[in-house]
């Protein structure tokens, strides 16, 4: 029977201080509890039966700032998870947005790029997708990359291609990406108008008037101060009259900042600047 | 600076029990005959773990609390636990508990081909509650819950678990009594409500 591997609050408290001093990475803004269980994660990993030895390996720079960053966050990211929200999005918003020259959306938290890719097969059934530029980021870099490659494994098809349809999709998800040897490649010019870049959400700062955000299940990581940090440069980056789309599960309703959205939807956490 | 977080005192924490319910295939009718027997002041929380599908997590929520008269309501991220509700923790999340008695969702990779996952969910309630946890075992068709109650016995928690041999899946069960020789409790569906109330 696996031996049961511990970590005190000490201890992590210890893992955020040297990660910060010899990594240059802060990840006191963290959950607890989360960072916690990756952090025990990342000990199997290196085969570390404490964190005693673990710190040795941190300590001896025995792995890379890149490594710990992308071990340490999560990714899990799917096609039209949560259909209601982009069913919500082709019914409510899209007609809103199609008044818009430019619709600049901003996918904070991106991971690998199945949300981006499932808001642009809607945006192009609904003639939007020329008209929008996506900017995708996100703060690790091996899942940015898979984003911009559009590979995906075949295997999690079926459960897509059924929530594209209860989404509202018009024609068949098979439409957009050819399929072989166990992958599906996305249709290039589904990522025609997006952007990838690198960006910390905690430290970043606005860079465009956005008519759409969408940061789904990012705040779940998150301290509140740092949600409340974050919840601001959202309200800072968003247009007048501009969406934020939260993840399902995540109420932020504890900030005074969401005074400066409408709730438009609270199941789907669909928010709106109110000026 | 960054730590006085996590070398505050732990006086602020509440004093109540937790009972953590987790069971997979067959565990529905198991967890309605116990949920059926609470009473609304009871002086605990529930936090009930099922492995289920996204589509009727919800709708089961909505069902029992219309059923049965305690509150019943979904786990959301950052949800404050607190005695005399039931939370019911959403399909395709992991739910452990903060240090302040909140709850928190995750999104990690799936434990034994589950999530939420119900050895997440003992490993970080035992590791704030200790002896304050109450853990329920129930029917399931996998292993999920065999390392968690590894955790929750070092931790001097409470373990009752079904009788496997009236289980609808004894998989589940039985991984819990294998996993740790010796267990407080074994028994029938008609039975762990009277069993957990000893310990409120």
């Amino acid at each position: 029977m696996e031996a049961l591997l511990e970590i005190t609050e000490t201890e992590l408290a210890d893992f955020i201080q040297i990660t910060n001093n010899l990594y240059g990475l802060d990840f006191s803004g963290y959950a607890q509890e989360s960072l916690r269980r990756r952090v025990l994660r990342l000990m199997k990993l290196n085969t570390c039966d404490s964190f005693t030895s673990f710190k040795y390996v941190l300590a001896n720079h025995g792995v890379s700032d890149d490594y710990l960053l992308n071990e340490i966050t999560v990714n899990t990211t799917e096609m039209f998870r949560d259909f209601e929200v982009f069913k919500f999005l082709k019914e409510e918003v899209f007609s809103i947005l199609e008044t818009y020259p430019r619709i600049n959306i901003w996918h904070a938290g991106c991971s690998t790029g199945e949300e981006p890719l499932s808001l642009a097969i809607l945006l192009k059934e609904q003639g939007l997708l020329k008209r929008s530029v996506q900017y995708c980021t996100d703060i690790n870099s091996e899942a940015l990359s898979k984003a911009k490659k559009g590979i995906y494994e075949l295997k999690e098809i079926k459960e897509y291609s059924k929530n594209y349809l209860r989404s509202g999709g018009e024609f068949s998800l098979s439409d957009y990406y050819v399929a072989h040897y166990g992958k599906i490649k996305m249709n290039k010019e589904l990522g025609q108008n997006m952007l990838f870049s690198k960006h910390n959400l905690v430290n970043g700062t606005s860079f465009n008037q956005m008519q759409v955000i969408m940061c789904r299940n990012v705040f779940i990581y998150l301290t509140s101060e740092q949600q409340n940090r974050v919840l601001r440069l959202f309200v800072d980056s968003l247009a007048p009259r501009g969406f934020l789309i939260l993840g399902a599960k995540e109420s932020a309703v504890f900030s005074p900042i969401l005074n400066e959205l409408e709730i438009i939807n609270g199941k789907l956490k669909i928010y709106r600047k109110k000026r | 600076m960054v730590n006085s977080r996590y070398t505050e005192k732990k006086d602020n924490r509440k004093s109540f029990k937790v009972v953590l319910f987790c069971g997979s295939a067959g565990a529905i009718n198991v967890l309605e005959h116990f949920l059926l027997s609470l009473e609304p002041d009871m002086g605990v929380a529930i936090v009930v773990v099922l492995h289920r599908k996204v589509d009727v997590q919800d709708h089961l929520a909505k069902y029992l609390d219309k059923k049965i008269n305690v509150k019943v309501m979904t786990v959301e991220h950052g949800t404050n636990l607190e005695k005399g509700t039931i939370y019911m923790v959403p399909a395709g999340y992991h739910c452990m508990l903060e240090k302040e008695m909140t709850l928190s969702l995750d999104l990690s990779e799936k434990v034994k081909f589950s999530r939420p996952s119900a050895d997440v969910s003992l490993e970080s309630f035992s590791y704030h509650l200790k002896d304050r946890l109450i853990a329920i075992i129930v029917s399931g068709a996998n292993s999920d819950g065999a390392d968690g109650v590894r955790w929750v016995q070092k931790r001097k928690g409470i373990i009752i678990v079904q009788d496997p041999s009236e289980a609808f899946a004894q998989s589940m069960p039985n991984a819990a009594i294998e996993a740790l020789g010796k267990v407080d409790h074994i028994v029938p569906t008609n039975q762990i409500h009277n069993t957990v109330a000893k310990y409120f």
